[in-house]
């Protein structure tokens, strides 16, 4: 989920802003919207044939690591709210973030 | 007949008391009384189903799936057979309905049975399957085969049932093919069930198919196409036996012969003579329109004697008056009567269906049989709803532009390398004895052996529009579409046109230039595609070839020279740089093929379709334009791609997500997610956020700070 891409990527699934970056996080928000487009932008008739090809190798990883963070952010907010003694602080659970998208 | 009669005649036979209902196959009949009790088991057992489900919790496309699986279909039997009383089919349709949509949503319903590839969960009511269910039973109807027990039964009682406009009760007319009044209230209930659908979805029963066999197979009195007001003298029509079209179109001779029985007439020569061609009766016709005088003169003046002179006179300007209310309507022949002398006999371009029942399909105009025309709806607007056959246009096939004496002998061929595999090369190419000969290379993602030498009939065929044309071909297949084929598909509704693959992906709505083809292609659209527009081509070359046409079947590779030759060239076609023929692009003009669909022999599930897609589309409702307007804008501004998503956001469904995120992201972008004004405005913080904003799905996962994983802990 972190880190960034040191050269520009000729896939804009790639590079939705001016400092590339597989990392939903540092996206411009909502984040999310790709979520509904993967295939489609992979698939740009611009993009090299090999990259094209790493990319739907990695589409349904990719698909399922911003599905985990998204759904785990909202299971926590669901949960503060039904719960008053319960106060959600991202980083102490980034374990449980982690361990849910190995739930592949 | 007495009991005891019965048995002396069937040994351990058994009379039915008058009103004791019959249950054949689990179906009641003559009562819906005694289904009643059965619908009161299902629709207990559906309740004690959806208690169950609801208590073990399940998410939406997994409730889809078991309202299809578990609840609706214990409904389908007895709905097929007895139909359903209209209380029950509430109480049910809304029990399932709520188990699928879920607490805590109010989406329309019909949102969810749009199919999945149009963005919802392909999961059509209970309501919307009736409707389908007897509209399948109405296209069964007017299907043939006709002489089943029960369409007989159906149609007699639908004939018992039905009377003349402003009359009383007790003349038995046709409601599928004449203007009738219809008592429902004496139908059997599977009937009466599925003429109110009919009335609902405002179907048409009309018969339209160009077959002139057919349109005079029509009945005489009550034509739909004629007003009212003409048929004041049905009953002398009926006397004299001038009960069809065709009897109308020939009065002289049946007015003399007023006693007999009109069928040997028929047979004879009225209809089916093949002395008296479709031109000639229909010539007769007009002339009789024109000058009523000249039917006398027609006629055998033995004959003539032998019938009551003024009755004839009175019945023949009653007939001309009803012919000519029939040419003013759409109806009318003036426009198109086509002449099929100079086609081979082995080529069959246009239908000879003789039963009107064979040609009645169901529209959606005004012109209707069964549904009142004050009942408006959005059916108009749908393409996808049946059609009218259009009007063709003007053209003269006995008069083609030039008839060459000697014949074109054509040989014509197709070659396909990686034959059945999406990266199939074709081409096609032609050849005729004069030395003139054509090759093309075909483009398109339909490509196929087949669709390559019914590609070299296309060419040849515009190649020598106005040439006796003889073709060659080696495949069985093409000469089985010339043959019946064709027409075959066009009664059928083109149901039986292959269908192909025609994107390899998922990726929606790609749609690229490919320079060295020069072809526009589109892919992900849609997964399925047919052959039709190419079939029906073929079939509008066939019908507007002005000139003699007849095929043959060669034997490939027979050492046969000129299919020799046309075979290398074929092949060249695919090797070397050919002109290219783009096979999408290839399509029929309108008016000379029956393109729409039809109500006859269509499957249940393409009937269900019809049923839903007659509902407003659900992303045209505005609950989605504000997502669409930012999802769209967001992709352009982030992506520079321009994204429909209309068709990717049914991709949603799709998605190697959780189940609840869909679910989640399927209510955010409908609108129709309850957070922060619904049950969670209840709690200290359903409505408004720690961080003092107002409470929404993008806030939580994009703008509050709470919620950052990349803070570090306090």
């Amino acid at each position: 989920m972190c880190g960034t891409l040191a050269p520009p990527t000729t896939s804009p699934a790639l590079h939705p802003d001016p400092e590339p970056s597989t990392s939903p996080l540092s996206w411009p928000r909502p984040f999310w919207y790709p979520l509904l487009a993967l295939r489609s932008l992979d698939s740009d008739p611009t993009n090299d044939l090999k990259l094209c090809r790493c990319l739907g190798k990695s589409q349904a990883q990719r698909e399922w690591a911003l599905g985990s963070f998204l759904w785990f952010v909202w299971k926590q907010w669901t949960k503060e709210i039904h719960d008053d003694t319960y106060r959600f602080i991202p980083a102490l659970h980034t374990d449980a973030l982690l361990a849910s998208f190995a739930e592949t | 007949m007495s009991h005891t009669d019965i048995l002396a005649c069937f040994e351990g036979g058994f009379v039915l008391p008058r009103g004791l209902p019959l249950r054949i196959l689990g179906a009641w009949i003559g009562s819906p009384d005694c289904a009643s009790d059965q619908w009161v088991q299902i629709y207990s057992h559906i309740k004690k189903i959806v208690r169950q489900w609801n208590a073990i919790g399940a998410s939406l496309l997994n409730r889809a799936l078991l309202a299809k699986a578990l609840l609706l279909s214990r409904c389908y039997y007895l709905l097929d057979c007895n139909g359903i009383p209209a209380p029950m089919l509430a109480k049910i349709n809304n029990t399932v309905c709520r188990f699928v949509r879920g607490p805590y949503s109010h989406m329309p319903y019909s949102f969810l049975s749009v199919p999945l590839s149009r963005g919802r969960l392909n999961c059509p009511s209970l309501r919307e399957r009736k409707l389908a269910y007897d509209a399948k039973f109405i296209g069964n109807l007017i299907s043939a085969p006709f002489d089943l027990p029960w369409k007989a039964w159906a149609r007699a009682d639908l004939s018992c049932a039905s009377s003349k406009p402003g009359k009383q009760p007790g003349t038995n007319l046709n409601p599928l093919l004449q203007r009738s009044v219809v008592r429902l209230s004496s139908l059997e209930p599977r009937l009466w069930h599925a003429y109110i659908s009919c009335r609902v979805l405002r179907y048409d029963v009309s018969c339209v198919f160009p077959s002139l066999a057919a349109r005079l197979d029509m009945l005489s009195t009550y034509h739909p196409a004629v007003p009212l007001r003409a048929n004041r003298f049905s009953d002398d029509l009926v006397r004299h036996h001038v009960t069809t079209v065709g009897h109308l179109m020939w009065p002289g001779t049946k007015l003399t012969h007023a006693d007999t029985d009109p069928m040997p007439f028929r047979q004879r020569g009225l209809l089916g003579s093949a002395a008296k061609t479709a031109s000639d009766l229909y010539a007769h016709a007009r002339i009789s329109c024109q000058d009523p005088a000249s039917d006398s003169s027609d006629s055998d003046p033995s004959d003539v004697r032998s019938a009551p002179r003024v009755s004839a006179q009175s019945l023949a300007t009653t007939c001309l008056a009803l012919l000519k209310s029939l040419l003013l309507t759409c109806w009318r022949s003036s426009k198109w009567w086509p002449d099929t002398s100079l086609l081979h006999s082995s080529v069959r371009v246009w239908p000879a269906m003789r039963n009107a029942y064979g040609c009645a399909r169901l529209l959606n105009s005004n012109q209707s049989l069964l549904a009142h025309p004050d009942r408006a709806g959005n059916f108009l607007a749908n393409q996808r709803f049946f059609q009218r056959y259009r009007a063709a246009p003007l053209v003269s096939l006995s008069h083609p532009r030039r008839v060459p004496a000697d014949w074109q002998l054509v040989w014509t061929d197709g070659s396909a390398l990686n034959n059945g595999h999406p990266s199939c090369t074709a081409g096609s190419a032609w050849a005729s004895l004069c030395g003139c000969s054509q090759l093309c290379r075909l483009a398109g993602p339909l490509l196929s052996n087949n669709v390559a030498k019914l590609c070299a009939i296309l060419l040849a065929l515009r190649a020598w529009p106005d040439c006796a044309l003889h073709l060659h071909t080696d495949s069985t297949y093409i000469l089985g579409l010339v043959r019946g084929g064709l027409l075959a598909m066009e009664r059928d509704g083109w149901l039986d046109a292959p269908l192909f693959s025609s994107c390899t992906n998922d990726c929606a709505a790609l749609s690229f230039i490919i320079p060295a083809l020069g072809v526009h292609m589109r892919y992900g659209a849609f997964s399925l595609g047919s052959l039709k527009p190419l079939f029906q081509a073929l079939l509008f070359e066939l019908r507007s070839h002005s000139s003699r046409l007849q095929f043959s079947k060669v034997t490939a590779h027979a050492n046969d020279y000129m299919n020799n030759l046309v075979d290398l060239l074929a092949k060249q076609a695919l090797q070397h740089s050919s002109p290219v023929l783009d096979v999408t692009g290839i399509s029929a003009p309108p008016g000379w093929v029956d393109s729409g669909p039809v109500l006859n022999c269509q499957s249940l599930a393409f009937l269900t379709d019809i049923v839903v897609s007659s509902s407003p589309p659900p992303f045209a409702n505005p609950k989605f334009a504000p997502f669409f307007s930012s999802w769209s804008s967001w992709m352009a501004l982030h992506f520079l791609a321009d994204l429909d998503p209309v068709t990717h956001v049914p991709l949603l469904w799709r998605v190697n997500v959780l189940v609840g995120l869909r679910e989640l992201l399927y209510k955010h972008v409908s609108s129709s997610l309850p957070i922060g004004d619904s049950w969670h405005s209840k709690l200290a913080l359903g409505q408004t956020c720690r961080c003092g904003a107002t409470l929404s799905l993008d806030h939580v996962w994009h703008s509050c700070p709470s919620y950052d994983l990349s803070r570090p802990p306090p």
